[in-house]
């Protein structure tokens, strides 16, 4: 835990209510997400008791398995919630064509990529987990032929949730988005990131009603009927267990909807409290990135080639991995830049750097070690907290025409390596990339003297192509 | 008959050399800290090059390839060694003159050796550029996701490396990656012996760093194959005058003695900058560079100075408390701020030392999470050091390890460990507790 998430967290506690760990919505949002809450038997996540969705708050639909163990009942009960889903997923199957850049931003002919993606919305990662990865992966495989033929809507959905799932792995990604994960990514509670975990709780703290507090709505929403998929046990013996002994699946939709409509209201409420901040500049781009994979999803479906493995080997695994590096990175930094409460964070911790431009000399040369003057610009920087890295340590200038809407917030190009501390604590800075040949160039590329400035650990992120080779190479395979 | 050090030292590079020129595929060198690991990768260079081979060599930083280069350059002259680099490198201001630079491997194609990172080798072309035999260093540093990137290029691996460092590890979530995939961070020296498991294993037997009283505990603790010290017990001392009235004196008393030293703070559970920790190796640096130490070896005795004495901590943050604290400390004998090493383990890998000042992991810890048990980190921490190691932690460490449960997962497809976090720990403990001082 960062210095800056601790004294948080404690504040909070002082304060007896949530306090804010970001000020954007760093996660994209859809317009019509489909709001999925529901419980599973205890002990036995391939076999589904309830499930309500819908897209909107105010209309819902709840289906129940009147005999959770009995598999006819299950499926039948699955293919209707398996229509509605592909009804609703059908509805983004749209494409449009859309202009490719190459890497120099210059346009190298059109694609077709679907203008908008489904999302899906639950209240906590372990339904996501079990929605997407679970139930994705027992439907994927039934059969719609021979003795235990099933529904095509199965597989069907199947493949889609199990898309879902590879894609909730990677960070940043937004077509399933769990509430409570959403909550904590925004507020910091004053109560154990352990007690966090459920979401009703961590709510209260962040959304207490009139006339309460934190705390005190934290033990209401732990009241409160279990979030899922795994029902509390006292609603397991007391009510679902004499509901399927009387074998009435009017009477079972009626309880189970009961006890699914406060997860239903806090997810709906999570989506409110966060769809009140800005949206972070970075979230769009990520989610076009969404949109793609969707595409590319639909294209393997139409082309009958949506495969899914359970455990990805040889290549696959080390492209996997090299993909979650680069887009746990991305995001850590994206989530900086876009967001000043999160890149306070960083200047907590001593690794950014964030003050007032005191002096500049954008003419500055430096004999360099071929014996050549070169642009060399300085900074004074006079840190709103003392900067106690190292002479020599490497700062990147947080792009500062962040409020130009045409371009996201950037690492500027613009490197700087720090100098030597006056006894007042302002740090000289050396320009060292980002600004230009020529002293007109920095003068348009640095900031200004009085100008606010913050200079995060981290520059643009590095573009390598990836040099994985197209088969294993002779150390990773068994001589034959 | 009992062989001295040097001559067995000397057995396992004849045997390297004669495997590679037996036309084994892969030989794998495992190095305990301090074996001449460098020195064998100098010699199996300079005897390649005298054969008239090209020798490309794969490092995994480029602080490690500068520092070969340097060391090979001096071996092989007049032959030129090619120092391969990436666009924004800057080449040190020292660099012998016969080491050639560049960033692009088809300028260096005349050189006999030629040094890069591997992440630098993923970029060299294997339609233009091929070679016999590649040299890996610090081979269990390098993870399998480096290494095949790289391998294709060569047709035979020698891999050297020290199997006790920490292991590769990676900045995205390593839960989500296990359970997905089949782990692609492995070693790179583990992939080759898990796919050709004929690979010829050439233990180095002797570690020239570590004193007696460091060999026999660091073998115990944190290798399975067991190494002992170049030089004889007695051969080197570390003469301080220390007042013994407190535990700082005590403690750097026993360390100058035994070659240990383990400061132990009364127990609590901290925050991981513990400001009593930090205060107290703050003393005890400050303490051991104003008792006009010196070091005795078979070369002579000399002065302790400050480029002698290294800190090492586990977290970024301890560092920057460290570094505040020792430098404070001291500054009254007009030493200036930086001269004391003070890092992570990460960043003391194949570093030496004379005196290490180590915090111990678990220190004020409530539990032992897989990060602080790794045997690698503790490993690197107490294997730094030619003459002494004073570990200052909280007391109740050991009763933290045995409380601790083992909930750690077990994944598909992974190879345990060689050597399991928990009981290194538990070894290491018990053999420190003879040096034991209550603070």
């Amino acid at each position: 835990m960062s210095e800056l998430s601790t004294y948080l967290r404690l504040r909070a506690y002082r304060e007896r209510r949530a306090v804010p760990a970001a000020s954007r919505c760093h996660a994209y949002l859809a317009d019509a997400p489909l709001v999925v809450v529901g419980y599973h038997l205890a002990g036995d996540p391939g076999a589904p008791v309830a499930l309500r969705y819908g897209t909107a708050p105010g209309s819902w639909r709840t289906v129940v398995m009147a005999e959770p163990r009995n598999r006819d009942v299950r499926f039948a009960a699955l293919t209707d919630v398996a229509t509605d889903l592909l009804a609703y997923l059908d509805g983004f199957a749209a494409r449009e064509e859309v202009t490719v850049l190459d890497r120099r931003g210059v346009p190298a002919g059109t694609e077709q990529v679907c203008p908008r993606a489904p999302q899906l919305f639950v209240p906590n990662q372990a339904t996501a987990a079990w929605l997407c990865d679970t139930l994705g992966r027992s439907l994927r495989y039934l059969r719609t032929d021979g003795e235990y033929a099933v529904d095509p809507v199965l597989p069907a959905v199947g493949a889609h949730l199990s898309f879902l799932a590879g894609r909730r792995a990677l960070p940043g990604s937004a077509v399933v988005v769990a509430a409570g994960a959403l909550l904590t990514t925004h507020w910091v509670t004053g109560q154990l990131p352990a007690e966090d975990a459920d979401v009703h709780a961590a709510l209260g703290w962040v959304d207490p009603p009139d006339g309460t507090d934190g705390p005190a709505a934290a033990r209401a929403g732990e009241a409160l009927p279990a979030a899922g998929p795994v029902p509390d046990p006292a609603w397991d013996a007391e009510v679902l267990a004499p509901a399927i002994e009387d074998g009435d699946p009017e009477s079972l939709r009626a309880l189970a909807d009961e006890a699914l409509a406060p997860a239903w209201a806090a997810t709906w409420r999570v989506r409110e409290l966060v769809s009140a901040l800005l949206a972070a500049a970075h979230a769009e781009a990520r989610w076009e990135s969404d949109r793609r994979a969707w595409t590319h999803h639909l294209d393997r479906v139409d082309a009958g080639t949506a495969h899914f493995s359970t455990r990805l080997d040889a290549l696959r695994a080390f492209r996997f991995l090299g993909e979650l590096e680069a887009r746990t990175a991305a995001l850590d930094r994206q989530m900086a830049l876009d967001d000043p409460v999160v890149m306070a964070g960083y200047v907590a911790s001593g690794e950014a750097l964030a003050g007032t431009v005191v002096f500049r000399d954008h003419e500055r040369r430096e004999l360099s070690a071929r014996g050549t003057k070169v642009l060399r610009p300085l900074l004074r920087v006079r840190p709103e907290l003392p900067f106690d890295r190292p002479p020599g340590t490497e700062l990147w200038l947080a792009d500062r025409r962040s409020s130009d809407r045409q371009r996201l917030p950037a690492a500027s190009g613009v490197q700087v390596r720090t100098g030597d501390r006056d006894a007042d604590g302002v740090v000289d800075c050396v320009v060292v990339k980002g600004m230009g040949r020529k002293p007109e160039h920095a003068d348009a590329a640095l900031p200004a003297v009085g100008e606010s400035v913050v200079l995060a650990p981290f520059g643009p992120q590095p573009v390598f192509g990836d040099t994985l080779p197209d088969e294993l190479p002779w150390t990773h395979r068994s001589p034959e | 008959m009992t062989t001295g050090p040097a001559a067995e030292h000397g057995t396992a590079v004849e045997r390297t050399w004669s495997y590679l020129t037996g036309g084994a595929r892969t030989v794998v060198v495992d190095s305990p800290p301090g074996a001449g690991k460098s020195t064998l990768v100098r010699e199996v260079t300079a005897r390649l090059v005298a054969s008239g081979a090209q020798v490309p060599i794969i490092t995994q930083t480029n602080d490690q390839a500068d520092d070969l280069a340097a060391a090979i350059a001096a071996a092989v002259a007049p032959a030129r060694v090619g120092r391969l680099h990436s666009a924004d490198y800057t080449q040190p201001d020292d660099a012998e003159p016969t080491i050639a630079y560049s960033a692009r491997a088809a300028d260096l194609a005349g050189c006999p050796v030629l040094i890069a990172t591997a992440a630098k080798w993923a970029f060299v072309s294997g339609d233009d550029h091929h070679f016999e035999l590649g040299v890996v260093d610090e081979a269990y540093q390098m993870s399998s996701a480096a290494l095949v990137r790289v391998a294709g290029l060569f047709d035979r691996l020698l891999l050297v490396g020290d199997p006790g460092q920490l292991s590769p590890f990676t900045i995205a979530d390593e839960h989500v990656v296990r359970s997905l995939a089949t782990w692609p961070l492995d070693t790179a020296a583990g992939t080759v012996l898990r796919n050709h498991p004929d690979t010829p294993v050439v233990p180095l037997p002797v570690s020239w760093r570590l004193p007696p009283s460091a060999a026999s505990v660091v073998s115990e603790a944190f290798y399975t194959r067991p190494f002992r010290a170049g030089s004889a017990p007695g051969e080197r001392a570390l003469r301080l005058t220390v007042d013994e009235r407190d535990p700082y004196g005590t403690v750097l008393r026993a360390a100058a003695d035994t070659g240990w030293g383990l400061l132990e703070l009364p127990e609590a559970y901290l925050p991981r900058t513990d400001p009593e920790c930090v205060a107290a190796i703050g003393t005890i640096v400050g303490r051991l560079l104003g008792s006009g130490a010196s070091t005795v070896d078979p070369s002579g005795a000399r002065p302790l100075t400050a480029a002698d004495v290294a800190v090492g901590v586990t977290h970024r943050d301890q560092r920057a408390y460290v570094r505040a604290a020792v430098d404070a400390s001291v500054a009254a004998q007009g030493i200036p701020p930086g001269a004391v090493t003070v890092d992570t383990a990460n960043r003391l890998q194949g570093r030496q030392y004379e005196v290490v000042v180590a915090w111990h992991p678990l220190s004020g810890r409530r539990d032992a999470s897989a990060f602080h048990l790794e045997a690698g980190r503790l490993c690197v921490l107490a294997s730094r050091h030619r003459h002494a190691c004073v570990v200052v932690g909280r007391a109740g460490i050991a009763a933290q390890l045995a409380a601790y449960p083992a909930d750690e997962p077990v994944w598909l497809g992974a190879d345990t460990p060689q050597v399991d976090g928990w009981a290194a720990n538990v070894t290491f403990l018990s053999r420190l507790a003879a040096a034991r001082v209550p603070a």
